[in-house]
């Protein structure tokens, strides 16, 4: 009894100062670019400030249309994905495969597939002669599709793992009987389709979401959107007129606020009525996928990575060039290799921190995660460039133009913080599931003094769940390693990432580095990217 | 359960085929390492590699912005006469007041939904002898514009940029890779001449885009037709006294040196600056990729050069966020100046450079402005070498 006193006290200021710590990261996260946007907006006035956020609702169009169209594509591409994932047997490790794009660049798929219309070939050629001959939209609408089915077959991944949330509950009879009843196999699927309409709207609502952002393709082919026009505008205004830029910007942060508080709001009623309930996640599909299935999900993870990594390939015209690119530009790699591990220790500890708090049984941490959980996925519905854009005025305005190892540092801590802003809403995630799947037993009253100590909080929950923060953090740092937008936007001058080196690489036609940087990339995430989610993968299904 | 028990529970299980105490010993150790290099190498990260240090800036031009003498990520400048003429990423061509940064003229590109022009040239009116224009590598559209200057009739609206420019005076290239045709353009260079009735004999032109190499057209009745083109896309040396094996990955600038009679390119994905004969036989190449990480002459994508009488040339470096003073003879850097950052003085992705007087004016364009510093050049020497005719001898 004395024993469980001394834990339970112990327990009570373990929370205590993860709640702190979750707080100070959410205010940290909102705060710190925060302060400057409203700075900003302050000096402009409210009558300009409206003005100028009525002069973008015709890139909003844009951008709902666009994200609109994304999002239906990726959802369309992405249903043999989510079968696989959802399937049982072996075929389900090709998930891990399956999903791997995802924390691989979203440039790939536009750069590799853009080689087909470059100067020198003949598709290049006949675009530029018949825009020669008056067409003069067509290089321009080129440009575009290949953005929008680029980003859907990056997206698409995405969309596969909404989709198999709800696969995996698809009933054994349900499957059967559509075998039996009908021999074709498009009229099978149409069924399942039909079972799951929701499902796939929901996924298309998600990446539809994603797309509203600041997508790099979707810059590259100069598309309007909202979040094309901002960068663009953030691109050509000083820091003290920035005020306007935020205010058109405006609509954009408070979608994000809403669709987080939202979410919220919908996610932690689902999780307090499936505690209740003693709700258990599907274990998967009780049948294995056909290949059919399995054929189609292959063909558009090679759409999304193979195909276009081969086609920049072929385009080399010196591999010595990419043979010594890391030599080169040493310090860009190891630039991003430093801020990238950096972000997933932090990622990794939000997991954690998170995973206990939302497993607490006191309100205050519940609380503190929830909100950090807020927090966090606001920022990362916000577009990078707003994000990246926010750090730096705040950067500005703490000194950090000041130069020398005072400005270099708060530098690198802005960058690092706009990554957290960014990707750190993944280690929330994996800390919610991780103390959404605790063991019923660990829940019920009679247990609680087991949970209540740290120690056998760590025995009976995070030892069973380390890999679902573990995953989170690999996949935070591989997007880190390559992200761009709030990188562009937020890292001095100086020494180079390859997230800058990638986007002078497409805009300058630098192919032998662009394929240089992309090879890097996808070999040195793709093991680490591959290890990470069958870890997730593995451990979720315990 | 005993807590005793459990703990020996705990401690013996294995994990994956490694013992738990193992593997959380392990984890922290190496969650403890990650912290301490991060923390140890955040404050390295931001620090700019060591260059020249600050450039003893005496002349700040122009701000983000787009208004008249503001600048949007500006791409080429050049002189003309005390005045500077620069293009920048909203495709304007805006005549500047080095002194003061005071707009005194310009105009928006007629075309730029494709793109915006990336280099930009003053020399001698391809017809009209003492009369200077403006050449325009209009990257995009795959074509040189060659405009007229001084700008007399736009300088009386010099509150703005006129949105439609002054009737071109010539136009060169067009899509294609043949001859005579152009992929993306990156600079223009006319070759003076002495003979009053040809005041330019050359155009030298620059492309990259799989169809890297310089194209010369020559003055041929009331025209210029292309005469010839030498280079190819690639990494190769190719053979001194010869065009044959020349090579080239983005071509970004070119210089003629009056006093050599020699044509210098910046070979800008290269990493180095080629001198050629101009007839377009390579003399030598200076940098390089084997000289990256070499000091103390390392180019990191010279995009900007700018040639001084006493035979040493200026080159902004892109990708080093500096410029170079090279000794065009011996191949060798004699000074480098500035640094990364955005305070004064320091540099961020320079794309041009030019001289005015004795000054030398820099694109610093990742800050969206020019800095100007004293030409290291003795005064005997300050002037850009092949200006205005001055020294030619002509091909």
């Amino acid at each position: 009894m004395g024993e469980s006193r001394g834990g339970t006290a112990r327990a009570a200021w373990a929370d205590g100062l993860t709640a702190a710590g979750l707080v100070a990261t959410a205010l940290l996260v909102l705060g710190v670019p925060g302060v400057g946007i409203v700075r900003s907006l302050a000096m402009l006035g409210l009558g300009a400030a409206l003005d100028a956020a009525g002069t973008v609702v015709g890139p909003l169009v844009v951008s709902a249309l666009t994200a609109a169209g994304i999002g239906v594509l990726a959802a369309a591409i992405g249903v043999p994905i989510g079968w696989v994932i959802a399937s049982a047997g072996r075929i389900r490790a090709l998930a891990v495969v399956l999903l791997m794009p995802l924390v691989l660049p979203q440039t790939i798929a536009f750069a590799g597939w853009g080689v087909l219309r470059s100067p020198e070939t003949m598709l290049g050629n006949a675009i530029v002669g018949a825009a020669q001959d008056g067409a003069r939209w067509l290089p321009i609408v080129v440009s575009r599709g290949l953005a929008v089915l680029g980003l859907a077959f990056w997206a698409a991944p995405l969309a596969g793992v909404v989709q198999a949330v709800a696969f995996a509950s698809t009933p054994r009879a349900l499957i059967e009987q559509g075998r039996l009843s009908s021999p074709s196999v498009l009229r099978r699927w149409a069924l399942l389709m039909r079972v799951h309409a929701g499902a796939i709207g929901l996924s298309a609502a998600v990446v539809g979401m994603l797309m509203l952002g600041s997508a790099v393709p979707l810059h590259l082919s100069n598309l309007p959107t909202h979040a094309t026009v901002i960068w663009l505008e953030l691109t050509e205004t000083s820091l003290a007129e920035r005020g306007r830029v935020w205010a058109a910007a405006s609509p954009a942060v408070l979608l994000a606020g809403v669709l987080a508080v939202a979410m919220v709001a919908s996610m932690s009623h689902a999780v307090r009525g499936s505690v209740a309930r003693g709700d258990q996640v599907a274990g998967g599909l009780g049948v294995r996928a056909s290949g059919g299935a399995v054929g189609l999900a292959c063909a558009a993870w090679c759409c999304a990575f193979l195909v276009p990594v081969l086609l920049l390939a072929v385009t080399v015209r010196d591999w010595a060039v990419v043979f010594r690119f890391p030599r080169f530009h040493a310090d860009a790699v190891w630039s991003s290799l430093a801020t990238s591990g950096v972000v997933g220790v932090l990622v990794l500890l939000v997991g954690v921190a998170c995973g206990r708090a939302f497993g607490s049984p006191r309100r205050f941490a519940r609380v503190a995660a929830w909100l950090v959980f807020g927090a966090l996925l606001a920022t990362a519905l916000t577009p990078g460039v707003l994000i990246g854009a926010a750090m730096n005025t705040a950067y500005g305005s703490l000194g950090g133009s000041s130069g020398g190892s005072f400005g270099g540092s708060l530098g690198s801590v802005s960058v690092i913080l706009s990554m957290l802003a960014r990707f750190g809403v993944l280690g929330a995630f994996a800390g919610l599931w991780m103390a959404w799947r605790e063991d019923a037993s660990l829940r019920a009253d009679g247990a609680l003094h087991v949970r209540d100590t740290v120690r056998a909080w760590w025995v009976f929950v995070l030892s069973r769940r380390l890999l679902l923060p573990v995953g989170a953090a690999i996949a935070s740092a591989c997007l880190t390693l390559h992200e761009i937008e709030a990188s562009v936007m937020v890292r001095p001058p100086g020494p180079d990432n390859l997230a800058r080196l990638m986007l002078d690489a497409l805009h300058f036609a630098r192919m032998d580095e662009l394929a240089a940087v992309i090879l890097l990339v996808a070999a040195a995430a793709a093991p680490i990217a591959a290890a990470g989610m069958w870890a997730v993968l593995a451990s979720s299904r315990k | 359960m005993h807590a005793a028990a459990r703990r020996t529970l705990f401690w013996n299980a294995n994990w994956f085929g490694v013992s738990r105490r193992v593997a959380h010993i392990a984890g922290f150790v190496a969650l403890l390492v990650a912290l301490m290099s991060g923390v140890a190498l955040v404050p390295g990260c931001g620090d700019a590699p060591a260059r020249g240090g600050p450039l003893e800036t005496s002349v700040v031009i122009g701000e983000t912005g787009r208004f008249p003498g503001q600048f949007a990520y500006p791409r080429a400048i050049d002189a003309h006469g005390s005045s500077l003429v620069i293009v920048d990423k909203s495709a304007r061509v805006q005549r500047i007041d080095p002194g003061t940064g005071v707009f005194l003229g310009g105009w928006a590109m007629p075309e730029s939904d494709l793109g915006k022009p990336t280099g930009i040239t003053v020399g001698p009116h391809p017809f009209d002898a003492g009369v200077e224009a403006v050449y325009v590598a209009d990257t995009h559209y795959h074509r040189v514009m060659v405009y007229p200057l001084p700008l007399d009739a736009l300088e009386k609206t010099s509150r703005r940029v006129a949105e439609t420019p002054p009737e071109p005076i010539l136009t060169l290239g067009g899509y294609g890779t043949e001859d005579g045709s152009f992929v993306y353009v990156t600079d223009a260079a006319p070759l003076p001449s002495a003979d009053p009735a040809r005041p330019v004999s050359r155009i030298y032109v620059s492309e990259y885009g799989g169809n890297d190499r310089v194209s010369v057209f020559e003055r041929v009745g009331d025209g210029f037709e292309f005469a010839f083109a030498f280079g190819t896309p690639g990494h190769g040396d190719g053979t001194p006294g010869s065009r044959e094996g020349v090579m080239f990955h983005r071509p970004q600038s070119l210089a003629l040196d009056g006093d050599r009679g020699e044509l210098l390119v910046t070979d800008a994905s290269n990493h180095r600056v080629g001198r050629f004969t101009l007839d377009g036989e390579l003399i030598g190449w200076i940098g390089g990729v084997d000289a990256v990480g070499v000091e103390p002459l390392e180019l990191r994508y010279p995009y900007g050069i700018a040639v001084l009488r006493d035979g040493t040339a200026l080159v902004s470096e892109f990708g080093g966020n500096c410029v170079r003073r090279i000794d065009i003879e011996t191949g060798t850097s004699v000074g480098v100046y500035g640094e990364a950052g955005r305070l004064e003085g320091q540099l961020a992705s320079p794309w041009g450079i030019a001289v005015v007087d004795r000054t030398v004016y820099v694109l610093d364009s990742g800050n969206d402005r020019v800095q100007g510093f004293r030409s290291p050049a003795p005064a005997a020497d300050l002037a850009e070498a092949g200006r205005n005719g001055e020294g030619w001898a002509g091909p």
